[in-house]
């Protein structure tokens, strides 16, 4: 812009005017196939799971839209206690989020800033080696490890640490850990990358004024990693809220959650309006969440999150 | 126009709808519309996006079940021929195998009669996710990949008779069904008559534990509920596994009980057996129960028969109270594109020496009569002849009872917002 208006008399024609209309124009064509996929992959099952769930009917004689707003009502009225199953998902959701920031953060440290650049990606590639194997056939070796016959709790009653036929599973920490164990990339990644980013000069300087090691991490690492945590916490607290995989293959039976509830009423009670019900609630509640969080704690940069 | 509609049997279909719509169950197809009236009347002035929302509905899977009603079988069977090959779903190894993967009995049944078998034994893992697959396919009128498959008795049996979705056998076609058929399958409470179905493998549950771990001697479900054992029983998450026991501790009949006993019957299940439950499993009881998991569980008697010569303090009981008496039935979808040739197969494995090779090697209860004779004399496999578990004195046999049966869908949403709460818990 600058430089057309330093030009003479001639410039402000229609030429230029066209310009700056393209210039306008361009980032939101450019941010069509953005808005598509988002459109496609989100508004869309959004609205619908909404629709479905002011639905009424069974699967046989069909479901028919007949606005049945009480069905929220319900979910907190009724005989089953969802409220519990929510207020324990999201539980279990914001301490695996916890343990997996304090796991994670001494990995990626390490990653960035104490290894030779040689080793970096053996390193980062072993932190995703985990997911060529399927989500599901994790889970279940760890239900394997941690079971009566399994090393782990041989060993520790060995020990002594635990009693014959006393094991770690169907509690809310092997659900948890299961959590913890299966986001655990989903954390390292994005604080790795918004360290990789800092300018070590920052730590030089830092030094300079005088800064101890403790100083340096807590006033220049941590708050520089920031956006980093922030992604991390978006994708595993969402990942591990709605998760019903963990809960039922590590948990017991005081450790249902409503990513299993919703699985229930879609196949067992075949209700799919209360599941629709129960995803929307729960896509609105961490949607709240996530949004309170972002404006009290989240970065003003939208930028630094990529 | 209206010549039009009678050549294209305009007129028939009118007829079959008829029928349908006389049942009350049947009559999806007019709902939709009025409710789609109703459902634009209460948000008039809404706007455009509201009345292009209230179109919005859900198909319901009923309204084929009126053209199932309409079907002569007898002329259905009789326009089918035999095309030298079908398809069969079933569960994992639920048929004799030899060192290489074969599976010799359908190999004798190729060679006898010309028809070759595509058998997967890794289709079925469980009921409802099965279901949960053909079910879209079927509701389509499209054939499933598979001719004859394999289906528990419970709900989505009677779902898949209900929709329309499942072909009526022809007794003409399946004479030694018959002759050979063992009294207890021939017309059980699920299926009467075994119009749409013929048992593959019966089965018992009860209880299992390891001797080992447990103090005193289990003899029966009320046994479960002693405070010793807090902790240490697993159950099935099936609500038809779980209403069983509530419903025979209470000595009610399962097949024949009521709402208010199914009432009572969750009650004691909540109240007294659930504080010692550590889990009810959907899947894997049996490598978690092998791993040491837990001490006793809810187990189905041919799974411990097979783990004990491995496990010889393992222990299954048939509980004093009553246990429960499953079906695995095969049923031929009425898409199948070879359902004669699989309906050939079902005459064929109602013979009692085809069942007793199958059966020396599943080791659960064959529905086919003499196959016990058969092993002892011809098989010659003590092992299994022998064993109480497979063959149950008639006294034990006496407390064996057929599950819930549910015929209708209100009847199933009553049922399940009774026995769900057990296994959801709080």
């Amino acid at each position: 812009m600058t430089s057309a208006t330093t030009l003479p008399e001639a410039a402000p024609t229609r030429r230029v005017r066209l310009e700056a209309l393209r210039r306008g124009v361009t980032p939101y064509l450019l941010s069509i196939a953005g808005f598509g996929w988002l459109g496609f992959f989100f508004v869309i099952p959004l609205v619908s799971g909404l629709l479905v769930s002011l639905m009424t009917g069974n699967p046989d004689q069909g479901y028919v839209l007949t606005w049945n707003w009480s069905v929220y009502a319900d979910l907190f009225t009724g005989p089953t206690p969802y409220w519990l199953y929510l207020v324990r998902s999201l539980t279990y959701g914001l301490s695996a989020t916890a343990f997996t920031i304090i796991l994670a953060f001494p990995v990626a440290y390490f990653i960035a800033f104490r290894v030779s650049a040689r080793w970096k990606t053996t390193l980062l590639a072993l932190v995703m080696v985990t997911f060529f194997v399927s989500f599901i056939i994790r889970t279940d070796m760890w239900f394997y490890l941690l079971g009566g016959n399994g090393p782990i709790t041989r060993v520790l009653v060995h020990l002594h640490v635990l009693d014959h036929g006393q094991t770690f599973l169907s509690t809310p920490g092997s659900v948890i850990g299961g959590m913890v164990y299966n986001d655990f990339a989903f954390m390292v990644l994005p604080i790795y990358v918004a360290m990789e980013r800092i300018d070590p000069r920052l730590h030089e300087a830092s030094n300079d004024l005088f800064g101890n090691r403790a100083n340096t991490f807590f006033r220049v690492t941590v708050p520089l990693t920031r956006s980093g945590v922030f992604s991390g916490i978006l994708l595993v607290l969402i990942d591990t809220v709605g998760d019903p995989v963990n809960s039922s293959i590590l948990g017991g039976k005081e450790t249902y959650t409503i990513g299993q509830a919703i699985q229930n009423a879609y196949f067992t009670t075949q209700q799919y309006n209360v599941a629709a019900a129960l995803s929307t609630l729960l896509m609105a509640i961490l949607g709240i969440i996530l949004f309170l969080y972002a404006r009290v704690v989240g970065t003003e940069n939208i930028e630094d999150l990529i | 126009m209206s010549a039009d509609d009678k050549l294209n049997g305009r007129g028939a279909l009118d007829l079959s709808f008829l029928r349908g719509a006389a049942k009350p169950r049947a009559t999806g197809g007019g709902m939709s519309r009025r409710n789609l009236f109703r459902g634009a009347g209460a948000v008039a002035g809404a706007g455009a996006l509201a009345s292009v929302a209230s179109a919005c509905s859900i198909q319901g899977t009923q309204t084929s079940a009126t053209a199932a009603d309409a079907t002569d079988w007898y002329a259905w069977w009789a326009g089918k021929k035999l095309n030298g090959q079908f398809s069969f779903d079933n569960w994992a190894a639920y048929i004799d195998q030899d060192k290489n993967g074969n599976h010799p009995s359908l190999d004798t049944f190729t060679k006898k009669t010309g028809i070759k078998v595509t058998y997967d034994d890794a289709a079925v893992t469980d009921t409802a996710t099965y279901y949960g697959k053909i079910a879209p396919s079927l509701a389509a009128g499209k054939p499933i990949g598979a001719d004859l498959f394999v289906m528990t008795n419970g709900w989505e049996f009677t779902e898949l008779v209900n929709n329309g979705y499942v072909a009526a056998l022809d007794n003409k076609l399946r004479p030694n069904f018959l002759r050979n058929a063992d009294e207890s399958v021939l017309s059980p409470s699920y299926d009467f008559n075994s119009t749409y179905s013929a048992v593959w493998q019966s089965g018992y549950t009860g209880i299992a534990y390891h001797s080992d771990l447990v103090d005193g001697e289990i003899t029966s479900w009320e046994d479960l509920t002693k405070a010793q054992y807090k902790n240490q029983v697993a159950m099935f998450g099936s609500l038809d596994e779980l209403s069983q026991v509530g419903l025979l501790v209470n000595g009610v009949t399962p097949s024949s009980s009521t709402k208010s006993d199914w009432e009572d019957a969750a009650d004691w299940l909540t109240n007294k057996l659930s504080p010692n439950v550590k889990k009810f499993y959907d899947q894997g009881y049996l490598d978690a129960f092998k791993s040491k998991q837990m001490a006793i569980t809810q187990a189905w008697s041919g799974d411990i028969l097979a783990i004990q010569a491995n496990f010889p303090k393992v222990k299954f009981v048939f509980p004093e109270e009553g246990f429960g008496v499953w079906h695995d039935n095969m049923m031929i979808p009425v898409t199948a594109e070879n359902p004669l040739d699989a309906m050939t197969w079902i005459n064929y494995y109602y013979q009692t020496s085809v069942a007793s090779v199958i059966e020396d090697w599943i080791w659960y209860k064959s529905p086919v009569v003499g196959v016990r004779e058969y092993i002892r004399k011809v098989i010659d496999d003590p092992d299994y002849v022998n064993s109480e578990l497979a063959f149950p004195p008639s006294d034990v046999l006496a407390r064996a009872y057929e599950y819930v049966s549910i015929k209708d869908r209100t009847t199933y949403d009553t049922y399940t917002s009774i026995f769900n709460p057990v296994v959801q818990g709080s």
